[in-house]
């Protein structure tokens, strides 16, 4: 049986951002194409001024072989909607035109849920399918499902939860975001959703499960091909490492604070922040500048780094911790780290609670809690403890997985395709 | 011209000429002792009888009223007696003991016949009941069908008369003076003096319409069911003028408190019933304690009637909301956020699927039809408000289904389109929905067809909200009188 001709729909093209969205889709992409599948990627791109990707003006540019730009410039601020129907149709042409048997959406926003449903119409006989990596649609907090007025969890999405983030919205208003966003996702046929915590999410907020799969991104073949080496627990159980941006909820002032702390027990500690330099953790958190001092030279910013150096990098250290006080949906660092082979510590909530189970892959500890990070990178630090999880820690799925999930989906009628990651 | 009858009884002719072919007036005024009545009347000829059609008796403060006199102004129309050549003014004054009558041969001095330019100098409250007493009776008293037409012999008078339209915050003496109608004529014109307070002098408000027909006729209608407040320090009045919707309607208002009189024109706005009652009941306007209690009163008395007026009325309205058939007309009157145009679009197959039409008002409503025009699959109109929306519904064949945003919202929320559907109306019963609404709306159209929207869907009336109110005693009332109309109405539908 010849495999679906796949069109994969992408806001963003991981040449021009470096996004976990993005970064999946055009994996995907590559895989599939790699796999021999008749396969083409689409993304949104915003070029500077509102520049057409074409130089003859054209809103559709081709990007290498089959793969397409377009320009958002048509659609509204939002990005959720199409300004010019014109724009919209010219895209959803070139869409209908790729002839493919399934579109696969990663992300609505720059795509336009007037599109998808414009495309759902256009192509009654294709396959939609979109892949939910965020929560966008269910919360106007940039779909972090965090209250805006304090860093509150939100558990629940209602109208009048939301009005209280949002006083100066009306209850109606937010009601007809809801029912826009809903009403756009169900042009979708299949969701796919990178873990149980947001197809759950998905489900509490009103679409259906039965359309549901729960699928892990794949990391791509390059990453996959690393080799998994086995942890020195004697060296490494002290070092740790922090991957990301120095962002309000991605808890490096917690982090911090927890390893001064930890420090002051343990003298032989060391932590590594990558994507951060310590300027710009200092701008963000001014209050961590004693923390820092405290550490010493035990702390080391390291900046940017490059993405395919992640694994490099974390196999060279004993732990990620990933100390989010959001929910963190399906983070890439968490795979890559398991990928690396090297476990985790995280706060345990969301995501990363499903992702890094507890005295398997890693240790939890309780979201935004200073002591309880700092008792768990002691508890870590111990080399017997290292060595347990370190052992028994999970890989990422595999290619053939993958693919086999996606074949499942592409091809599934009405049947439920819950599978654990 | 002035003619003495002696120490006891004097009078001055202003005019004694012909307001038709065969009507005739005399203006003028009589001096005669306190206590003694008037009686004034003509005759053909001595003995010879012609029917009196209207006999005013007015104050006249420009003439001098020694002690012991007083003076009657009058205002006299009669018939004009076909076979008799002469025409006499013949004044009785009835005293304890004895009748004395006079009389004055209207045609033997030289009495200004001008009737209509006598009236535009005269007093101006002479004017003004003559002007209200016609209005009473316009088949039979010619003045407002003289010279072309109404406003007959009052034309000119009329347009000297100051004027406001719908409110104002400052007019003349008055402060936030307010003219409102709803649809079905219902008038209240209502303000407060901006004048020291007058302790026992309540304002007594007359009032009648200046009625303009969109085809251009023009008339003097009285206002039915009259009513006033008894108030010290504002005016408020009610009434009904049986006008088609769409007529302009000026209010002509006399108000007289002590020794003061006012005399002005007010165009009334096209209101809602809340900013109607608003009217009536003063809002805004502070009032002394005593008045306070008297307008307390009034509105309730006056809302108390409104609603017993209007009880029949209501309960005729059958508002049976059932599934709507393939090809309806889908109404949806309040399209005003741009997410809303949105949810049409998204929802737009489920629309054409179940509707051949569609009716749209709201501020977005232009926004949401654009798209649905692009599909070309269902007839789109676009409204500029929701009462211009029910009406181009009514114009189709079959039913209409009146679609709230939050039934859309329900529908897409729960991916239940058959909602969209579950109330329709049989387009010829939209009319009675704009009939509620005039005497029962709780704001715009919109307000309205929400409400009906909600309880042909089930919901508890008492759920729904009602207007804001004044905080005090009158908002109670206000409340009151709107929740109680409501009740009146048969509503149902499919719940939902």
């Amino acid at each position: 049986m010849r495999n679906p001709s796949v069109c994969v729909i992408a806001h963003a093209h991981p040449d021009f951002s470096k996004g976990g969205g993005e970064t999946a889709a055009y994996r995907q992409f590559q895989t599939l194409a790699g796999e021999g599948w008749e396969a083409s990627f689409v993304a949104a791109i915003e070029l500077p001024g509102g520049q057409s990707p074409s130089d003859r003006g054209e809103a559709v540019a081709r990007y290498g072989e089959n793969e397409y730009l377009y320009a958002v410039s048509g659609m509204e601020d939002d990005r959720l909607w199409w300004r010019s129907a014109e724009e919209r149709r010219g895209l959803v042409r070139l869409l209908a035109g790729l002839n493919a048997d399934v579109y696969h959406f990663h992300h609505y926003w720059r795509v336009g849920l007037d599109l998808v449903a414009e495309l759902a119409e256009a192509r009654p006989d294709a396959r939609m399918v979109v892949t939910l990596h965020e929560m966008l649609a269910i919360c106007s907090h940039h779909g972090q499902m965090i209250r805006t007025r304090s860093r509150e969890l939100c558990r629940k999405e209602t109208a009048q939860r939301c009005l209280t983030c949002f006083p100066d919205q009306t209850l109606e208003r937010l009601r007809l975001r809801k029912a826009l966003m809903i009403s756009g996702l169900r042009s979708f046929d299949h969701f796919v959703y990178p873990s149980h915590f947001i197809a759950e999410r998905y489900r509490a907020w009103g679409l259906s499960p039965d359309k549901a799969t729960v699928l892990e991104n794949y990391l791509g073949d390059d990453l996959l091909a690393l080799p998994r080496r086995r942890r020195e627990s004697a060296r490494l159980a002290g070092r740790f490492a922090f991957f990301g941006q120095p962002t309000e909820f991605k808890g490096l002032d917690i982090l911090i604070p927890a390893f001064a702390s930890a420090l002051a027990e343990d003298p032989a500690l060391g932590l590594m922040v990558y994507g951060a330099t310590e300027e710009e953790t200092l701008r963000f958190f001014p209050h961590l500048e004693r923390s820092i001092t405290a550490a010493g030279d035990r702390i080391v910013f390291a900046g940017r780094y490059d993405a395919a150096d992640v694994v490099a990098l974390m196999s060279s250290i004993g732990w990620v911790i990933m100390p989010s006080i959001w929910w963190e949906n399906s983070p890439v660092v968490i795979q890559e780290a398991r990928r690396a082979g090297t476990p985790l510590m995280v706060s345990g909530i969301g995501g990363m609670a499903e992702k890094v189970l507890d005295g398997v892959d890693g240790l939890h500890f309780r979201a935004g809690s200073v002591p309880d990070l700092t008792r768990a990178m002691l508890e870590g630090a111990v080399p017997e403890n290292h060595e347990r999880l370190s052992s028994s820690l999970r890989d990422v799925i595999g290619r053939e997985e993958f693919i086999g999930a996606l074949r499942g989906i592409y091809a599934a009628e009405g049947e439920p395709v819950m599978r654990a990651a | 011209m002035y003619f003495e009858f002696g120490q006891a009884l004097q009078a001055g002719l202003d005019c004694a000429g012909d307001i038709s072919p065969d009507q005739g007036a005399v203006f003028g005024w009589v001096r005669h002792p306190v206590g003694e009545a008037l009686e004034l009347r003509v005759e053909g000829s001595p003995g010879d009888p012609v029917e009196t059609l209207l006999l005013d008796i007015h104050p006249r403060q420009d003439v001098e009223a020694p002690e012991g006199m007083a003076v009657s102004g009058f205002s006299l129309v009669h018939d004009i007696p076909r076979h008799a050549p002469g025409r006499l003014l013949i004044i009785g004054v009835v005293g304890t003991a004895a009748v004395q009558e006079v009389a004055v041969d209207l045609l033997a001095y030289d009495l200004p016949v001008d009737v209509e330019g006598v009236t535009l100098n005269r007093e101006w409250g002479a004017t003004y009941q003559l002007l209200h007493a016609s209005a009473r009776d316009p088949g039979r008293i010619k003045t407002l069908t003289a010279d072309a037409g109404p406003p007959g012999i009052f034309g000119g008078w009329l347009d000297r008369l100051p004027r406001f339209a719908g409110s104002a915050d400052w007019f003349m003496d008055f402060r936030r003076v307010t003219a409102a109608m709803l649809p079905d004529g219902e008038l209240a014109v209502s303000g407060g003096f901006n004048l020291p307070p007058a302790p026992g002098q309540k304002a007594a408000a007359m009032a009648c319409a200046l009625v303009r027909r969109p085809g251009g006729g023009t008339e003097v209608l009285p206002f039915a069911g009259e009513a006033r407040a008894p108030l010290e320090g504002g005016f408020a009045l009610s009434g009904r003028v049986d006008v088609p919707a769409g007529t302009a309607v000026e209010a002509l208002i006399q108000i007289r408190r002590g020794e003061q009189s006012w005399w002005f024109r007010a165009e009334a706005a096209r209101a809602t019933l809340p900013e109607f009652l608003n009217a009536l009941s003063l809002s805004g306007v502070e009032l002394a304690g005593a008045d306070q209690g008297a307008l307390h009163g009034w509105v309730r008395q006056a809302l108390s009637d409104r609603g017993d007026a209007l009880r029949d009325r209501l309960a005729t309205l059958g508002l049976a909301g059932a599934p709507a058939r393939s090809g309806s007309t889908a109404l949806l009157f309040d399209v005003n956020d741009e997410y809303a145009a949105r949810v049409l679009s998204l929802l737009a197959p489920q629309f054409e699927a179940r509707f051949g039409r569609m009716v749209l008002s709201g501020t977005a409503a232009s926004r949401a039809a654009a798209g649905l025009m692009r599909r070309g699959r269902m007839e789109i109109t676009v409204q500029g408000d929701a009462e211009e929306a029910l009406l181009a519904a009514a114009e189709g064949p079959g039913q209409v289904a009146p679609i709230d945003t939050a039934s859309l919202v329900d529908a897409a929320i729960e991916g239940n389109p058959a909602r969209l559907t579950a109330n329709a109306l049989p387009a010829d019963r939209l009319p009675m929905i704009a009939a509620l609404h005039g005497m029962a709306g709780v704001g715009e159209m919109e307000s309205t067809l929400r409400r009906v929207v909600a309880l042909m869907a089930g919901v508890d009336a008492s759920a729904l909200p009602l207007p804001v109110q004044r905080p005090d005693a009158i908002g109670g009332l206000v409340a009151e009188h709107l929740r109680g109309l409501w009740e009146m109405v048969p509503v149902s539908g499919v719940a939902r």
